[in-house]
């Protein structure tokens, strides 16, 4: 079952992405994507346990029984999450102060525990720390990408820094914001948009792939032999 | 021996390799009970010896348990180790993060300040934070902590040699975004600038649609003003002097404030309009709130005129005779005299 590791971050970011195709961790991409600072830094700590806990787990994942999974990968991936939290806490306070409680939350983000159930307990430890990066990077654009529009349409700046000041305006003074975007039911109307959004675009893609291949078929079975020349060039 | 090459052989070589490497890594444990349960475990493996998953009854037997236990242990005991090592190279840095906030916060309220101390805490949690500048004592600051509608509500009251209040800052929140939240604002925080210990909230407006945050905001208020803090002894302990407002006016002055043709005593406390607005902003310089009219330049000390200033209700023109009919004015006449009616009406 060796994916290349290309694949695997086309994989992680696109075709699986955890947010916009798994619908996992709804909880911190909704709270966090207030602003796009808030969302890179969560992104970023989530992709530093995903990597780590990935490897530690595909490490042991012949020496723990079945019966105890689940509570052994808890226990590794708590203990990542309060090392990340403390090294954020140390020399990142300015993020510390705005994602507060949800650093820690991040134990109880579904994606680690997806990803170590899914993936890291049946591969290698390399792949598993790839799958990890891959996934954590998918997440982290996704949030990235729901904050900037969440961002922009609330108070029409963007890249505000942690304490709220800063920010790139990119919508001049005609642009009275909607609030509403910065609360809770904004959020969750952005996400819902930006999954059908996603949908759509990934509908389309596959729907054009199939018919090439239809049609790819259809002059295969015409003139089997002679058109692989015309078969090659679609 | 010869090498047992038989299936049963090699499951139970295989079963007391891996037995082996537990043993190792449970060393802790008694390892007479360990060979007792790696035997156990080689009995199981012949059981199965044609491959089939171990039974729900097999997994009851206290040798499978254990070996859950001894498993659960060592990734605990890994994990462990990992966290106390992080904790033992991060703990100093959070501490002086800690540390730097408060003491940051401290220094915004009063700008005239250079230096801060933690004074005392008191057992509720609250500290005291004396501000010195240079060889003066300039006020201390009350870190307090009160209960608004999302949690606590942690704040920095400065307090100045007046004992008058001459700033709030919130160092942490977590009310209601966007209606709570909006108590984190100037507008509302610098209602409480100038205000005297005996009535540190008078006047103050809540916001509206955010009664338990101000509500909130205020008691952490009164809670710092009611901290008995004698800044004349903690001057004399220190060896410090007591910097008073005035004292304090003409630093700011001095530094360069573009304020010459004003002097600093005994100017009439609200109409200093010059040198407020520079981002060089004081600690006991009022901005007054504009509700109270304009006074006449007294020549009392600016401590007095700033304590009745506090009780101070806008001053009616005495130019308006209560009494006298309201003529319908003419045209040109509208504007002023209708504006004196607000004022009055107002009241």
């Amino acid at each position: 079952m060796k994916t290349s590791i290309a694949k695997q971050f086309r994989e992680g970011i696109i075709t699986n992405n955890p947010t916009f195709v798994q619908l996992l961790g709804m909880c911190p991409t909704l709270a966090t994507t207030t602003s796009v600072m808030n969302a890179l830094g969560m992104g970023a700590a989530v992709t530093v346990v995903l990597a780590f806990s990935n490897l530690f787990i595909s490490l042991v994942r012949k020496i723990i029984p079945k019966q105890v999974r689940i509570a052994s990968y808890i226990v590794i991936i708590s203990g990542f999450v309060t090392a990340v939290e403390l090294i954020i806490k140390a020399f990142f306070p300015a993020i510390d102060a705005s994602l507060g409680l949800f650093i820690p939350l991040i134990v109880v983000n579904c994606i680690i525990l997806a990803r170590a159930e899914a993936f890291a307990s049946k591969n290698s430890p390399f792949p598993s720390v790839i799958d990890g990066i891959a996934t954590g990077i998918g997440f982290l654009l996704a949030l990235t990408c729901i904050a900037f529009v969440r961002e922009l349409l609330g108070t029409g700046a963007v890249f505000a820094g942690a304490d709220g000041t800063g920010g790139i305006k990119l919508l001049g003074d005609w642009y009275s914001p909607a609030s509403i975007f910065l609360l809770p039911s904004g959020a969750f109307l952005t996400l819902g948009f930006l999954i059908a959004l996603v949908q759509k675009i990934s509908g389309v893609i596959t729907e054009r792939k199939r018919k090439r291949e239809n049609s790819q078929e259809k002059s295969d079975a015409a003139e089997p032999v002679t058109d692989m020349a015309e078969g090659a060039n679609e | 021996m010869r090498p047992d090459k038989t299936k049963k052989g090699m499951d139970k070589r295989m079963k007391k390799a891996s037995a082996d490497r537990e043993n190792e890594r449970s060393s802790d444990m008694n390892s007479e009970v360990e060979s007792e349960r790696i035997e156990s475990d080689i009995d199981i493996a012949e059981e199965n010896s044609s491959g089939e998953k171990k039974k729900a009854s097999d997994e009851s037997r206290p040798a499978y348990l254990a070996r859950l236990v001894a498993v659960l242990t060592v990734i605990c005991v890994v994990i462990a180790v990992l966290l106390a090592s992080v904790n033992a190279l991060t703990r100093d840095k959070i501490a002086e993060n800690t540390v730097r906030a408060k003491t940051d916060s401290v220094l915004s309220i009063f700008t005239v300040g250079n230096d801060c101390e933690l004074y005392r805490t008191e057992e509720d949690g609250s500290e005291i934070y004396i501000v010195y500048k240079d060889d003066g004592i300039v006020g201390y600051c009350a870190y307090v902590s009160s209960v608004g509608f999302g949690g606590n509500i942690d704040m920095m009251v400065g307090i100045n040699s007046e004992y008058a209040t001459v700033g709030v800052k919130i160092v942490s929140m977590s009310e209601t975004p966007g209606v709570g939240s909006k108590t984190d604002s100037d507008d509302f925080l610098s209602q409480f600038k100038d205000k005297l210990r005996d009535a540190p909230t008078k006047d103050v407006d809540a916001i509206s649609g955010a009664t338990i945050s101000s509500n909130a905001i205020m008691s952490g208020v009164i809670k710092a003003h009611a901290i008995d803090v004698k800044l004349d002894e903690i001057a004399a302990e220190k060896q410090k002097t007591l910097l008073l407002s005035s004292d304090i006016d003409q630093i700011i002055n001095d530094t360069g404030n573009d304020s010459a043709d004003t002097s600093a005593d005994t100017e009439s406390v609200p109409a200093d309009t010059t040198g407020a607005p520079s981002a060089d902003t004081e600690p006991a310089e009022t901005s007054v709130p504009e509700t109270s009219a304009p006074k006449e330049a007294e020549d009392i000390p600016l401590r007095e005129q700033r304590r009745q200033q506090s009780y101070e209700y806008p001053v009616l023109s005495t130019e308006i005779d209560p009494t006298a009919q309201i003529e319908i004015p003419l045209a040109e006449e509208t504007a002023p005299i209708e504006s004196e009616t607000d004022e009055e009406s107002a009241e």
